[in-house]
């Protein structure tokens, strides 16, 4: 076992997770996700470099050429494959455990993540060894796009990954992170489990995106908690298109007034695929906004799963709170679980909700047709365009075309 | 106050006067938080008369009829309204609106449920009873509804919608107009009651609002075109500028001022202002 | 909130009208549960073996749950103390009734106080009338017209004596004894309820209805309805419930299960109104109640409910869409205020194909309730081309109280179409001035705008019942915006 970060944080992780165990379906949060495959596996927790190189890196996403990024293999930071040497004024870059020693750091740490009520975060906390930090200073615009590409790699046995980052946007910053989760070609499987704990300053903007697209063996789970101040801004966009299980769980609290969010959500789910989504907005203060709007495309024997709640407090009066949930099945052995949820203590708020299930529409598609575009073509291009509503929703332009390449040949192998 | 009241109860001359004069404004000032919009409007209307108030945008037009239906938002920091003789400013708006005064919204609101028919029955009972008088029967009702619709040219359909929800712009103003035929109040506010309107509707609540003239019934008809002083024909007109009114004249005034624009009432307003200050 | 409402706060609390205790003698049963206490309620209804040992049964596997109530739902009591109520009270037995005129005044009273004067329904307004009060069925009216019609309505311990083969067939075939915790406890001790059978191809001309009253002290109310419309039969069949004001809680857990064959339409409307507990949250009813209905192919199963009492609810009328082209809908209005909780919905188990249900709720909130709709959508693998469309709103009025949408959508096929909505909004206050500057007072305009937004709702209760649901919805809110 290498030297410990943080003793004294990850002993009470442990003990935390001692006291929680593994979720099991009787859970209202995993009602719908059975975790026995992952728990089944034997993980081992030595963690070997995987050799993967920046060439590699560059070849395989090319949009991330001019920007800055940092490779993380198996939840360790390569510095050689990395690419931060031109790192804009007014952004940090390094290790949560070199800022030990400064409080503005420090009180962020392990202060959103619910180490106490989630097994998975308590278990994140108690071994992840290397915990990132990006810290933008106060008053800092980064233009220069930064990404973090987490690679899993496994020879042969099977591997537990725990990913860490704690974003920090001070006061009247702005920049766009965009992190990968992805697998090393020919990996075995790996289960990934990652925290992102995330600041977002008073009148700060933040743009976080997040792609997991791990092969087809691994698990994947990943905890996002954010905490916003007054007048922020805060866009998380999340796609998945890989893993054979996918947790998401996406909580952001509203902390300051005049506060507001864009959460988008896409998932593409083929073969026996299992990917979840659970979001929480907690609107504390009066005079905010959140916006919610996930997607997904469910086919072969894949399940999917959305639960999103929206909580407005007692004080927190004139929010507007909007949430949608929209699914396409593309076969009768996929299955949807949605479960909108509103939870309202404030009587002048404006709240709603609303989820679809169904096929795509049968009229677009007929009109398609009788234009004389043949069916398949006509499907993948409707299944496209209902995508993009939440591709398009990601301000960096070569990242998004990337993400809807990727999305129309996975639903090309989807629907042939 | 109390000594004029004490006046008017005991010397039957002074009651006389009152009773013509239905509605003074007196020094008028309001705000909305930190802001005031009325200045201190002066304003006597008689029984009978129509009074059109003009003015550009953001001169306190829709807060005067707001100050006097009630609408709490606004606070009233000065002045005092007489309506029949009795201040009315610390009424309640229902209680105002039995006395008789009707304000025409601008923006008329959406009752999703409630029906034309069973909103108008209910206030015209609420009405009722606050005169002493038994509720009309739904009969009764039914009756003076079908007649009154004519007014307007308001079909039976319309009266079993809910109250003006997915009504076009045209219909909701002809809505107001029928709710005061039915309502038969004192004092009709009209507030922009023309504005959105095409020039057949407005014929439709322009011939209404004619037909609802009478010696005993006043309206103060606000508007910012004078195209509807065309159809409803006013016996004096006001220019409020800055929440005072400026200049008050006969129908003239408005052809004037459609003729040269509102800047030229700036000008004035300017002068008077700088009047006011010496 | 503006100088209204805070007067319409402080409008004096309505006092709960039904809140009175008859004084009639009952016949109780000592406190308490065991097998005994099983065995003695069949034995005073002189049931046949095969009834006791289904109790017994039911009570087995409610004593295997070791009295662990279910805990998911958003709603606070203290732990009910199940050897504290007492499970049978009957009014005293009288001779054989040969008349309406020989029940005993006091009921007859009772029933006058409720405004369900059953010689009145008899008379005017053609609706036959079970009266169930505390466990007991008192008096059926009307069943010798219906009897022409070959439409059994009698109580449903006469249907155990009288139908023994439908009872026996039907009995616990929707809600099946183990189905959940109060569902069981009720199969054990229920006491009787109504039972309704409408055979083939037959349209009873008038609606059913039957009456709950709680009365007597310390006591629980465990009915148990059945309802079987056979093939191409129609029935609309009213309930309605009070209770007296007492300071404890009582325990109301009934069972309502609806079989409807092929072709047959089921409209099942409630009014429910036991007392809600004084302000403070003091007594009132816990109503735990289990509602279902399995809806053969072409067959249709409406729920309407309009919920203003109870301290608790906790009641999801449902629907099992088994056969093609079943039908199933829920329409729902539940308030609460004070410190009333509900939580309350519905289920849609769509089996068969070309199934289709609609959820309508409304949910209004005032004072420091809580309300929650909590429903299930569930399409099986098989349902090709259901639908479902579900609208859920929620009103709150002032900002002490909360809405709680909490539904599951379960999709398994994929030519299925399931679309779900929810908004919370308030009363606007510009809706409340546009009232006032007609004449309307406030109070008076919060009842009309909260009565149009339940208006999708009443549209499907009977006339007469609709009248009086709306009244009790003006009682149930006043005082309530704050």
């Amino acid at each position: 076992m290498p030297v410990k970060e943080f003793p004294e944080l990850q002993e009470k992780a442990i003990s935390h997770f001692n006291h929680l165990g593994f979720p099991g379906q009787k859970n209202e949060e995993w009602k719908y996700t059975n975790i026995s495959p992952i728990l089944s596996k034997t993980f081992s927790d030595s963690i070997l470099p995987g050799g993967i190189t920046k060439n590699e890196i560059l070849k395989r996403f090319p949009f991330i050429r001019d920007a800055i990024f940092i490779v993380v293999e198996n939840g360790r930071w390569n510095r050689e494959e990395s690419e931060f040497k031109d790192i804009p004024q007014g952004m940090k870059i390094g290790y949560v455990r070199e800022e030990k020693n400064n409080p503005s750091i420090q009180k962020h740490f392990n202060s959103y993540a619910d180490v106490q009520d989630d097994s998975f975060a308590a278990l994140n906390t108690a071994f992840s060894n290397d915990s990132l930090l990006i810290q933008v200073l106060p008053g800092s615009v980064i233009e220069k796009p930064v990404f973090i590409i987490h690679v899993a790699s496994s020879d042969e046995q099977a591997i537990v990954i725990h990913n860490r980052l704690l974003l920090v946007a001070e006061k009247n910053s702005s920049a766009k992170i965009s992190t990968l989760f992805v697998s090393k070609t020919g990996s075995a499987e790996t289960f990934t489990n990652a925290i992102h704990e995330i600041f977002v300053g008073e009148n700060a903007k933040l743009e976080f995106d997040i792609l997991q697209n791990e092969n087809e063996k691994s698990f994947h789970i990943c905890g996002t908690h954010v905490l916003q101040s007054a007048n922020s801004v805060f866009s998380i966009n999340t796609v998945s298109a890989g893993g054979k299980i996918v947790k998401n769980k996406l909580h952001i609290k509203l902390n300051g007034q005049n506060g507001e969010n864009h959460m988008h959500g896409l998932y593409v789910a083929s073969d026996s695929q299992l990917i979840d989504n659970h979001t929480a907005v907690y609107h504390a203060v009066p005079h905010c906004n959140s916006n919610q709007l996930y997607k997904g495309i469910i086919g072969g024997k894949a399940h999917g799963v959305f639960n999103g709640k929206i909580f407005v407090e007692k004080d927190a009066q004139k929010t507007n709170a909007y949430q949608s949930n929209k699914n396409i099945l593309l076969s009768n052995d996929a299955v949807v679980n949605a479960k909108p949820q509103l939870e309202i203590f404030a009587d002048d708020v404006k709240c709603s909700h609303g989820a679809t299930t169904g096929q795509m529409d049968e009229e677009s598609l007929f009109y398609l047709r009788s234009r004389g575009i043949g069916e398949e073509n006509a499907k993948s291009l409707l299944n496209i365009a209902f995508a993009n509503d939440i591709l398009n929703a990601i301000s960096l332009e070569s990242f998004r075309e990337y993400l809807s390449s990727l999305v129309e040949t996975k639903l090309k192998d989807t629907l042939s | 106050m109390k000594e004029n009241k004490f006046k008017k109860n005991s010397s039957q001359a002074l009651t006389t006067q009152h009773e013509t004069r239905m509605l003074s404004i007196k020094n008028l000032k309001a705000s909305i938080g930190e802001k005031q919009i009325l200045n201190g409007i002066n304003l006597e209307i008689k029984a009978g008369e129509v009074h059109a108030i003009m003015g550009p945008n953001g001169s306190g037009k829709s807060t005067l009829a707001s100050v006097l239906s009630g609408r709490d938002v606004f606070d009233v920091t000065g002045g005092e309204v007489l309506f029949d003789g009795e201040n009315i400013l610390d009424l309640s708006p229902e209680d105002r609106a039995r006395k008789g005064i009707f304000l025409a919204f601008q923006y008329p609101v959406e009752i999703p449920g409630v029906s034309n028919a069973n909103f108008l029955k209910t206030a015209v009972n609420e009405i009722r009873k606050s005169k002493g008088l038994e509720p009309l029967d739904s009969k009764d009702f039914l009756v003076m509804m079908k007649e009154r619709m004519k007014l307007v040219e308001m079909d039976k359909a319309m009266t079993q919608r809910s109250v003006n929800e997915g009504f076009s712009g045209g219909e909701k103003k002809r809505n107001e107009i029928f709710q005061m035929a039915m309502l038969e109040p004192k004092l009709c506010i009209l507030d922009e009651t023309d504005s959105g309107l095409d020039i057949d509707a407005l014929r439709i609540v322009a011939n209404g609002v004619n037909a609802l003239r009478s010696k005993e019934r006043s309206f103060v008809v606000i508007t910012h075109y004078q195209r509807l002083l065309d159809y409803i024909v006013p016996d004096f007109v006001h220019v409020l500028y800055n929440g005072r009114i400026v200049k008050s004249g006969t129908k003239d005034l408005a052809l004037e001022l459609e003729e040269k624009g509102y800047d030229w009432i700036k000008e004035i307003k300017a002068d008077a202002v700088e009047f006011s200050n010496k | 909130m503006s100088e209204d409402l805070k007067i319409l706060n402080d409008l004096s609390q309505n006092e709960y009208k039904y809140g009175f205790v008859s004084d009639f003698e009952s016949d109780n049963a000592p406190k308490g549960l065991s097998e005994d206490i099983v065995r003695f309620i069949s034995l005073k209804k002189k049931e046949p073996e095969w009834l006791l040992e289904w109790r017994l049964k039911a009570y087995r596997h409610w004593l295997s749950l070791k009295q662990e109530e279910p805990t998911w739902a958003n709603i606070h009591h203290p732990k009910i103390d199940f050897q504290e109520i007492i499970y049978y009270s009957a009014p005293r037995p009288k001779p054989e009734l040969k008349s309406l005129d020989e029940l005993d005044p006091e009921i007859k009273a009772t029933f006058d106080k409720l405004g369900i004067s059953l010689e009145e329904q008899k008379r005017l307004s053609g609706v036959a009338v079970d009266a169930v009060i505390d466990s007991v069925s008192v008096k059926t009216t009307f069943r010798e017209e219906l009897s022409k019609l070959g439409i059994i309505f009698c109580s449903f311990s006469e249907a155990v004596h009288d139908y023994p083969d439908l009872i026996k067939k039907y009995i616990g075939s929707v809600v099946p004894m183990t189905d959940n915790f109060y569902a069981a406890l009720n199969s054990a001790v229920f006491s009787d309820g109504s039972f309704c059978y409408i055979p083939k191809g037959v349209r009873c001309p008038m609606e059913l209805s039957t009456y709950f009253r709680i009365n007597s002290a310390g006591t629980g109310q465990f009915e148990r309805t059945l309802i079987v419309a056979d093939e191409g039969s129609y029935v609309s069949y009213l309930e309605g419930c009070t209770a007296p004001m007492r300071d404890e809680n009582q325990l109301h857990a009934a069972v309502v299960e609806i079989y409807a064959h092929k072709n047959a339409q089921v409209k099942y409307s409630t009014v429910q109104n036991w007392y809600p507990g004084d302000k403070n949250g003091k007594g009132g009813i816990y109503n735990f109640v289990t509602k279902r209905g399995i809806a053969h192919e072409h067959s249709k199963i409406s729920w309407t409910q309009v919920e203003t009492g109870s301290s608790i609810t906790w009641k999801y009328p449902s629907v099992i869409l088994k056969g093609d082209y079943s039908i199933g809908e829920f329409y729902s209005v539940a308030v609460t205020n004070n410190m009333q909780q509900a939580d309350t919905g519905t289920k849609m188990i769509h089996l068969g194909k070309n199934t289709k249900s609609t959820i309508i709720s409304k949910g209004i909130s005032g004072g420091k309730s809580n309300n929650s709709y909590r429903g299930l959508v569930k399409i099986n693998k098989n349902a090709d081309h259901s639908r479902n469309f579900s609208q859920c709103d929620s009103l709150l009025l002032g900002d002490q109280c909360g809405a709680h949408t909490f539904p599951y959508l379960e999709v398994h096929n994929k030519s299925a179409k399931v679309e779900h909505e929810a908004t919370t909004s308030k009363v606007g206050e510009d809706q409340i001035f546009y009232c006032n500057q007609r004449g309307i007072s406030t109070e008076d305009a919060v009842g009309l705008i909260v009565n149009g937004y339940c208006k999708e709702v009443f549209n499907q209760l009977p006339m007469e019942f609709a009248v009086e649901a709306q009244k009790l919805l003006a009682v149930s809110l006043e005082g309530s915006v704050g």
